[in-house]
């Protein structure tokens, strides 16, 4: 934790980077990891332009929508990706349109049926916030613009937890806690097809004694969600809201087949002390690179002497 | 949900950050303000959608799926229409078979209804959660049911649909395979 009390508060250009490759590499992996284009091919019929893609003219899902189409999209979207990472301070020009297609390809998987993976939005929105608050060509970007970012990314995905607990507990009320809810959607995840194939759920619900401290949990879990904003500030606050959130999303893939892996990478680069080490890893070891002979500012004046 | 709700929601959500903003406003603005007026903009923009759409949800989240966030937390899952995660469905091609859905004119429906009979024969009895496995097998009968009368003809259907229904019961499903065939031809009058 640093002197002024608050999350971020001695990072610089290094954390700002460790965000971006934390966010494009997450990308990269979900789009590295399914092709779309057996979807396209046998369930094109199915697809419906969603929210912003409807802006697209319709004569643009013709000319686009072949499952070749759908290939070499996913191809460009992985270099741009993997360019994104690999240059070492890509500028807002790479980054917009990155993120410009990183919209599309996200709008276009949920095209299919309405499917809609929130799980994925945060990603989005901290993917906007690292190019929109990179130098426009590139270069260094300041430790004040570096702490900015990283705290409006935070501060997105704190709220967006805040809006999840509260909606729980206006429309749930307090039945969503004590009723049948919780086993019944545990129940449901386990008998859906998925890719993790769980079924704690089963054993788990045998025991009576133990639905009652699954209830607490949830509850307990959704207070958290609320309070999120204020783990910004607090640390103590963090650190218990993290000790509640951290196994919610762990308990979650175990009795649910539900695993929010994006939000937990995002939780580790904005709601820890971990870009703080890295930069100061960082610092330390370009410290002892300037100070080794032949290297460095000190070095090169050396060996031009 | 209905406009008390909503409002009730709204309200809720702008009294924590107003908390948050009179506690530490000086701080915010600092941030926000170095982070540059494109991230400001953007980050205020996005607060204010996803507070509108979680004060007018169920128009909203068609219109702008940059804010689904609000489905999560829904308490009846099975309210909405079900939903296909083609991303999902790529990955486990073993599991949902693509040639499946695509021959079937509504996939929606039918998940839909795979879905469904299980949350009905699980919920049907209160305590038949902790019966689960006695309410598998009824449920394992019914898909069968379901598969014979769509396509009689694809006996690799029915082992298709129980093991992407039953995840994780895999060894079970082995177990029954039998007394699913015998259901099948039981339904299809063999």
């Amino acid at each position: 934790m640093s002197a002024g009390g608050h999350l971020h508060d001695t990072v610089g250009g290094e954390a700002f980077r460790l965000l971006r490759v934390a966010v494009l590499g997450t990308w990269l992996i979900i789009v590295a990891s399914a092709s779309l284009a057996p979807a396209w091919e046998h369930l094109g019929w199915l697809f419906q332009p969603l929210g912003i893609l409807r802006l697209l003219p319709e004569g643009f899902w013709t000319a686009w929508g072949t499952p070749v189409g759908v290939e070499v999209t996913r191809f460009l979207l992985i270099a741009l990706l993997a360019a994104g990472i690999l240059v070492r301070r890509p500028g807002a020009l790479v980054l917009v349109p990155i993120a410009l297609l990183v919209t599309f390809w996200t709008g276009f998987a949920g095209g299919f049926g309405a499917y809609l993976n929130h799980g994925r939005y945060a990603l989005l929105y901290s993917t906007w916030i690292v190019a929109l608050g990179a130098p426009l060509r590139g270069g260094d970007v300041t430790p004040a613009r570096a702490r900015g970012v990283l705290f409006a990314s935070a501060f997105l995905l704190a709220v967006s937890y805040m809006l999840i607990g509260l909606n729980r507990f206006v429309v749930g009320g307090l039945e969503i806690f004590t009723g049948q809810a919780l086993p019944v959607y545990m129940m449901i995840r386990t008998l859906e097809p998925g890719s993790f194939g769980f079924d704690f759920s089963y054993l788990l619900l045998r025991w009576a004694w133990v639905l009652p401290l699954l209830q607490v949990g949830f509850f307990v879990t959704t207070v958290a969600e609320v309070v999120s904003p204020l783990v910004l500030f607090h640390r103590r606050l963090r650190l218990a809201w993290l000790a509640v959130i951290v196994p919610f999303h762990l308990a979650t893939l175990v009795t649910m087949n539900i695993l929010f892996w994006e939000n937990l990478v995002l939780i580790a680069v904005l709601l820890t002390a971990f870009p703080t080490h890295v930069e100061r890893r960082w610092r330390a070891h370009r410290e002892h690179r300037a100070a080794l002979p032949g290297t460095g500012r000190g070095g090169a004046g050396m060996a031009a002497a | 949900m209905t406009l008390v709700l909503a409002l009730a929601t709204a309200l809720a959500s702008l009294a924590i950050v107003a908390g948050v903003l009179a506690l530490h406003g000086r701080i915010v603005a600092e941030r926000l303000g170095a982070a540059g007026p494109a991230v400001t903009g953007f980050t205020i923009a996005v607060f204010l959608l996803l507070l509108g759409v979680q004060t007018f949800r169920t128009e909203a989240v068609e219109t702008f799926p940059l804010a689904s966030w609000t489905m999560y937390g829904h308490p009846e899952p099975l309210t909405a229409s079900w939903r296909f995660d083609a991303e999902r469905a790529s990955g486990v091609h073993d599991h949902l078979e693509p040639r499946l859905l695509a021959r079937e004119p509504n996939p929606r429906i039918v998940g839909f209804w795979i879905i469904r009979w299980g949350y009905e024969m699980i919920t049907g009895d209160a305590a038949s959660v902790r019966d689960a496995e006695g309410q598998l097998e009824r449920l394992a009968r019914a898909f069968v049911a379901l598969d014979a009368l769509r396509n009689p003809d694809d006996p690799v259907t029915v082992v298709h649909l129980l093991h992407c229904s039953l995840p994780g019961a895999a060894g079970r499903v082995t177990a029954w395979r039998f007394e699913c065939e015998r259901a099948r031809s039981w339904e299809v009058g063999e």
